[in-house]
């Protein structure tokens, strides 16, 4: 046998080997690439039931992430002090009053604020400013400020005023479950909703999440008559019952209309997460 | 060739020979890379075998048979003679299982030929004269039956069964096989005037006595009606009324899942507890915990949730949408289906038996409870084990059997189960007991039993596992029940 | 009106010693012997099992049989080997005794509480146990035979030996 031949053979056999099992490694952990073609599909089949796309849609199929939090309870002395002065009602344990204003704790890490008359709380209509205004309540309220970014400035239904929305980010990713939701009415602030429980860490998991376009065909032609403004992808968990806390989120896709409805779906598992 | 090429040719060859093992070597990698990524199946060939799921759905036919097991098997050589309890799981106790359901089938594809309302004087009688008896734990409604003996042409008459006699060739009836079958209302008699088989005859009955005789275990019963007509105890209960009987428990140690150094929300130990609940991290499942403390691992449409007791639970939570009328075959195959799956996925469950102990009905679900037995190992039979102040958070229901299940005829609607570690120990304690003095020391030593002044309804020897123990082995314990709950004294070893 | 009061009283007083009198039990009633049942069993094993049923807690029972020879009663040991033995709050006992005689044994069972102080007031109950031959055990052909030659007989159903 010639055995330099042989070897020579051998490193050939070897080196096709190992491409083949290359690129199926690769093709495993980028988890399969989505095509332009596919994309052009979906939005095809999307426009034949009345559902509009006016933004991109995201390709991503890799490697699902877990957030996990810690458990986060509000300074309530600091928020009712911040919102309510001196001189409030206590209610009971989580609820507070003066005058024409309500502050309600649903949770140790969450609060609603509201005001249905005048206050003297001047904010402002301008989309550029209210997160200036908000960083110097939320200093007042010691509201971790720098972990929330504006997601969406839009007239309330109503057509008097406006809200802001800001969501939590984390390590780039959303957090739709943090969020601050701003209402003001002729430059003052009508409402506060605050929610925020500290993220503390993000590991990634053997599994990969399900293309987005899989869920507009799949889940959302069940809606048509809608116009899809955005769809991005964060953190987002589901409450099981009032005993169960929030410890650790997966990662949710998030599909937002012009109308200001958002849908969210289990990045995994492509579930509706009401 | 001239030296220097010979060199060259030398270290060319070295190179191709190195390159070669390092092809080689990455070639293994990436397809141990591609083998782990493939959640341990092997890349290429997974597809050829069927997954996990679809052999579990087979194999319901297949052991069907476990979870509709006799609770007491007794043996009887006759009024105010010897009466034996056959060790649960022993080579005898399949055996005769085995054959009775042969009787039981022949039977209830006949009409009784006698039906008569319950007299428990009489009942007692015929177990003590009769060679065989054989007690459920709760009556077993007859659809359960027909399916888990494939009973083809069942002649409809009861309603369920809770339990059997069995005499062939009874001389008091010509020789013919007879059979009794009680529910919560009637004896039933059959009397198999064209039964071929014998495979309880004589010959049956006398090997197995003589495997049972002289050994320690379940010696020196006898069956209540024996004390007397006028005597207050239930009479088919059977138990050492004289003479001391000697038997051999072992001890059974005990460890929760999960750290047993408190529980730390870390996604390792959350992984750790999933390995031993499901024998796989389940990445559909988000793990969390809630304010009592418990894990808890949480989809869309289902929780499980470890409590801190060491009860796991499943709890479906989507939408419930078919409101028909469960059927109660279609519900206990659900039950069954699920708990194999439980028992299949985790290790722990390896060295325990299940029981069925309660059916009830609610308006559009059924709720079975199966009591877990840990083997002793061959001859020495099962103990069972007995839930003692066991409760949940949330729940105003005692949590006392080991499994509680509610299903429809769709799907398991929760499954509350005890996931502990249980193990018994190789060696065996002698215990020697009689009924009379334990009843005396458990009313000596238990003010509420005495004050309750009820009568003794069953007794049983359990291994009591008492809510909060931190004592991780257990002995076995006397127990009394009464209308008003249960009572334990521990059996004294030797 | 004086003559209706006392006739009053004298239905209730009528009527409250009936319902009282079972409570206040007869004296020297400690133990129901639930077997032997009767006064008297025929028995074919040497060893019979007397059980009972006491009435109060720590109640004081003791086994005796009438000596053939003596004609007097000498306590009778259990197979454990007591004659007298207590019963506390279980209040049952259960016993196995071995029969001295072939035929006839005259048994005696004396039972008591530690607050009884003269012997007549104790309770005694005597039971006749004969001991007959063993039942000569047939096998499966014998018993063919003779339920051919005797078939009106099978139907003896559950009977206690």
């Amino acid at each position: 046998m010639d055995w330099k031949r042989a070897k020579l053979i051998l490193i050939f056999v070897f080196i096709a080997l190992n491409i083949v099992l290359g690129v199926v490694l690769y093709r495993n952990i980028k988890g399969g690439e989505v095509s332009q073609e596919t994309i052009k599909n979906t939005r095809s089949i999307l426009e034949q039931n009345d559902i509009i796309v006016e933004c991109l849609i995201p390709t991503y199929t890799g490697k699902d992430y877990i957030l996990q939090y810690q458990e986060t309870v509000l300074d309530k002395s600091k928020i009712v002090g911040g919102l309510l002065g001196k001189d409030y009602t206590k209610i009971n344990d989580n609820t507070y009053e003066k005058d024409t204003q309500r502050l309600v704790f649903p949770s140790n890490c969450s609060f609603e604020y509201s005001d249905s008359g005048k206050n003297n709380k001047v904010f402002t209509e301008s989309k550029n400013e209210v997160g200036a205004k908000l960083k110097e309540l939320a200093k007042k309220l010691d509201i971790p400020i720098g972990e929330f970014q504006l997601d969406s400035f839009n007239t309330l239904v109503s057509g008097e005023g406006s809200r802001a929305v800001y969501k939590g980010v984390y390590d780039g990713y959303s957090v739709f479950d943090n969020y601050i939701e701003v209402d003001i009415e002729k430059s003052r602030l009508k409402g506060i909703k605050y929610a925020y429980k500290k993220p503390v860490n993000i590991t990634s998991r053997d599994i990969n999440v399900i293309p987005v376009y899989q869920i507009l065909i799949s889940k959302i032609s069940n809606y048509p008559g809608i116009k899809i403004s955005d769809i991005d992808m964060g953190f987002k968990g589901f409450n099981v019952d009032k005993d169960t806390k929030t410890l650790y989120e997966g990662l949710s896709w998030r599909i937002k209309t012009f109308s200001g409805t958002e849908y969210f779906f289990n990045a995994t598992n492509g579930e509706s997460m009401e | 060739m001239s030296k220097k090429s010979k060199a060259l040719e030398y270290y060319y060859e070295k190179f191709k020979a190195a390159l070669l093992v390092f092809l080689i070597v990455l070639c293994i990698v990436q397809i141990g890379i591609l083998w782990s990524s493939q959640s341990g199946s092997f890349p290429f060939l997974s597809s050829f075998f069927p997954d996990s799921k679809a052999t579990s759905q087979v194999s319901l036919e297949e052991v069907k048979e476990n979870y509709m097991l006799p609770y007491k098997i007794v043996l009887s050589k006759g009024y105010d003679e010897e009466h034996y309890i056959v060790p649960n799981g022993s080579r005898e106790y399949k055996s005769l299982w085995d054959n009775a359901g042969e009787y039981i089938t022949k039977a209830l594809e006949t009409k009784p030929t006698q039906t008569q309302l319950i007299d428990e004087e009489k009942w007692g009688v015929i177990l003590a004269n009769k060679s065989y008896y054989f007690e459920f734990k709760t009556q077993i409604s007859i659809d359960i039956v027909k399916w888990v003996l494939n009973i083809k042409k069942p002649v409809d008459t009861l309603p369920g069964l809770s339990k059997i006699v069995i005499c062939p060739d009874d001389p008091n009836n010509s020789y013919y096989d007879v059979i009794y079958i009680r529910d919560a209302v009637n004896i039933y008699t059959y009397i198999l005037t064209d039964h071929g088989q014998n495979s309880l005859d004589q010959e049956v009955f006398d090997s197995v006595y003589n495997s049972l005789h002289g050994k320690p275990n379940f010696s020196n019963y006898k069956i209540a009606i024996e004390t007397g007509i006028n005597s207050a105890l239930p009479k088919d209960m059977i138990a050492p009324f004289t003479s001391n009987s000697t038997e051999a428990y072992a001890t059974v140690d005990y460890t929760p899942l999960g750290s047993q150094d408190g529980h730390t929300s870390s996604l390792a130990e959350y992984n750790a507890v999933q390995m031993e609940l499901f024998g796989e991290v389940r990445s559909d499942y988000m793990p969390d915990e809630d304010v009592y403390g418990s894990i808890v691992f949480k989809n869309s449409d289902s929780v499980y949730r470890l409590y801190n007791n060491s009860v796991a639970e499943y709890k479906f939570i989507g939408t419930q949408i078919s409101t028909e009328k469960p059927k109660v075959l279609e519900a206990y195959q659900r039950a069954v289906s699920f708990i194999m799956d439980i028992k299949d996925r985790s290790k722990y469950m390896g060295a325990i038996n299940l029981y069925l102990s309660s059916i009830s009905e609610s308006s559009n679900s059924y709720t079975f409870k199966f009591d877990y037995s840990i083997a002793q190992g061959g001859e020495y039979g099962e103990l069972p084990v007995l839930l003692k102040d066991f409760t949940l958070p949330g729940s105003d229901q005692p949590f006392d059997s080991s499994i509680t299940i509610e299903t429809t005829s769709k799907r398991v609607i929760q499954c509350r189960w005890l996931a502990l570690k249980l193990q018994a120990e190789k060696s065996l304690i002698e215990y020697k007991w009689n009924f009379p003095e334990f009843v005396d020391k458990a009313y000596n030593s238990i003010d509420s039993l005495k004050n309750s002044n009820l009568p003794i309804q069953n007794y049983g020897i359990y291994y009591v596992l008492v809510q909060g123990s931190k004592d991780y082995s257990i002995n076995p314990s006397f127990v009394l029940f009464n209308s008003e709950g249960n009572y334990s004294i521990p059996l004294n070893g030797q | 009106m004086r003559s209706r009061l006392l006739l009053f009283i004298i239905i209730i007083t009528a009527i409250m010693s009936l319902v009282v009198s079972p409570v206040g039990a007869a004296p020297g009633k400690f133990v129901e012997i639930s077997r032997p049942e009767g006064n008297a069993e025929v028995v074919t094993k040497d060893v019979f099992s007397i059980f009972g049923t006491c009435v109060y807690d720590e109640t004081i029972i003791t086994f005796e049989y009438k000596d053939r020879s003596t004609e007097e009663f000498k306590p009778l040991e259990t197979t454990e080997g007591y004659s007298t033995f207590k019963v506390g709050s279980g209040k049952m006992f259960g016993k196995d005794i071995k029969l001295k005689y072939r035929g006839e044994n005259i048994i005696k069972i004396i039972a008591y509480t530690k607050d009884v102080k003269d012997d007549k007031d104790k309770q005694v109950q005597t039971y006749t146990i004969t001991q007959g031959e063993e039942k000569k055990k047939s096998n499966w052909f014998e018993k063919a035979i003779e339920w051919i030659t005797n078939p009106g007989k099978d139907s003896d159903k559950d009977k206690k030996d």
